[in-house]
């Protein structure tokens, strides 16, 4: 009978059980939060301020419109100590921290570049920049070692310095956001913005399911199940961008050349930490088919998915563990054990 | 009368259609999973309304109104797409049809998105 009893409240329970699915446009990209909850007034409560929190995340972390960060932005290039905002400090020094572990290739300071090419604005160009503006900036690219810290205050030591947090603004609010619906009572939901997620324990029946869709727009090319308070960001070069002369120019930009990065077609990274995976896939993607290990693994990240030009998939052991390939999806697959 | 209950051994023929039926459950499981990914319905969510859920029967253009104007979604034999929209760049009018459960387009500046959705959706979330 105790079994019986067991066996009866479990069902009470899933009945009063609902996936609570709510959707906003926030942090400049389309935001869903589904919640599996018995308590529908806690969940849209949480779900509420949530969405507020990435409004004022969105505000303060702007890379090209007035606010908290464009501020940071001037006084950097001042050369002199000064206290940013409260919300700017931790992101500049995460960026710092994953600006070395990426050797560079994941570089926030760069702004001044990312505007040359016409990505800080609402409307894009109709044509890339010039080689010599280009060039000019190249010869003289600030960096986040360029950022000093000290008890909270900070201090730029190049004149050009604008930060662009674009490669990690993202993952960052997704961790604010994944804490914030914890502390809110919610054990067991996904956080979905603009197509990179973090899941909070499981749908109830299975894990979050998480479809990856293929870099060729052509449906789902693999699927994960993400494991309490995972991850999974992707970058690619159908992202943000424009075409000239039946050439595409998107938005990850190669500190290296100065020119968008054309080593791979798209990284996906799945880990715990939003922000680094956030981070890592931008670096990998920048990094290439030729450099994605050395990166992978001085970044960290051990579950990792690459697909080249020639639709050949590169990944890790660790993410062969995970992922489960779509029939017909590879060409070809390389697994890269040793990362 | 009491019925008496005899217990004989399976013969091959019971065995066979035993065989059978366990062989039959991973073919139903894969046809039902089929199934499921067949979208049947969008979701359309817009700046001034909350999202609603429509049916992808039958064939039609749905109007929606956005942050800088309409947005026109033409639903046709299951799968929907972006035919107007007022934004410069176009990327959810050029993006074409979209026929997968999951698979979706935003319009960010007008603030309109589509998503399709199957009944039981086979994922939960798509990355991009």
């Amino acid at each position: 009978m105790p079994g019986l009893a067991i066996v009866l409240l479990s069902l009470s329970a899933c009945q009063s059980e609902e996936v609570l699915s709510r959707q906003s446009f926030v942090f400049g990209t389309l935001v869903e939060v589904k919640i599996r909850t018995s308590d529908r007034d806690q969940a849209i409560d949480a779900v509420d301020t949530l969405f507020s929190r990435f409004d004022q995340l969105h505000t303060d972390w702007h890379a090209w419109k007035l606010g908290d960060m464009t501020a940071t932005s001037a006084k950097l290039s001042q050369d002199e100590w000064f206290t940013p905002a409260a919300s700017i400090t931790p992101v500049l020094e995460y960026s710092q921290q994953l600006y070395r572990d990426s050797r560079g290739l994941f570089n926030p300071a760069m702004g001044s570049l990312i505007a040359l090419w016409g990505f800080h604005a609402d409307t894009l160009p109709d044509k890339p920049p010039a080689e010599t503006a280009i060039d000019s900036i190249l010869r003289n690219l600030p960096g986040m070692d360029d950022i000093e810290f000290n008890n909270g205050r900070v201090r730029g030591h190049h004149p050009h310095i604008i930060i662009d947090a674009g490669g990690m603004a993202k993952g960052y609010a997704v961790d604010t956001g994944t804490e914030l619906l914890r502390k809110h009572g919610i054990n067991n939901a996904l956080l979905n913005a603009g197509g990179d997620l973090c899941g909070i324990g499981n749908r109830g029946d299975r894990a979050w399911r998480v479809g990856i869709r293929h870099p060729n727009g052509q449906g789902v090319l693999a699927s994960i199940d993400l494991s309490d308070g995972e991850c999974v960001f992707t970058s690619g070069d159908y992202e943000r961008g424009y075409d000239y002369e039946n050439r595409h120019y998107h938005h990850i930009i190669d500190p290296r050349t100065g020119y968008p990065a054309n080593g791979a077609v798209s990284v996906t990274v799945l880990h715990p930490d939003g922000a680094r995976a956030d981070a890592a896939s931008t670096a990998l993607l920048v990094a290439g088919v030729d450099g994605w290990q050395d990166i992978a693994r001085s970044m960290k990240v051990d579950k990792v998915l690459l697909v080249d030009h020639q639709g050949r998939l590169h990944m890790t052991a660790g993410m062969q563990k995970r992922v489960v390939i779509r029939d017909n999806a590879a060409q070809e697959i390389i697994i890269a054990p040793q990362v | 009368m009491n019925a008496a209950l005899t217990i004989t051994r399976p013969g091959i023929g019971d065995l066979a259609i035993l065989l059978l039926c366990l062989m039959l459950i991973p073919l139903s499981l894969h046809w039902l999973g089929k199934a499921r990914s067949v979208p049947d319905a969008i979701r359309i969510t817009s700046p001034d309304t909350t999202s609603k859920i429509y049916s992808l029967a039958p064939d039609r253009t749905l109007n929606v109104n956005g942050r800088l104007g309409t947005s026109s979604i033409e639903i046709s034999n299951g799968s929907a797409r972006f035919t107007s929209s007022p934004c410069s760049g176009k990327h959810c009018v050029l993006s074409g049809w979209h026929s997968r459960s999951g698979s979706g387009m935003a319009c960010l500046p007008n603030r309109v998105a589509m998503t399709l959705l199957a009944p039981d959706d086979t994922y939960d979330g798509l990355n991009y």
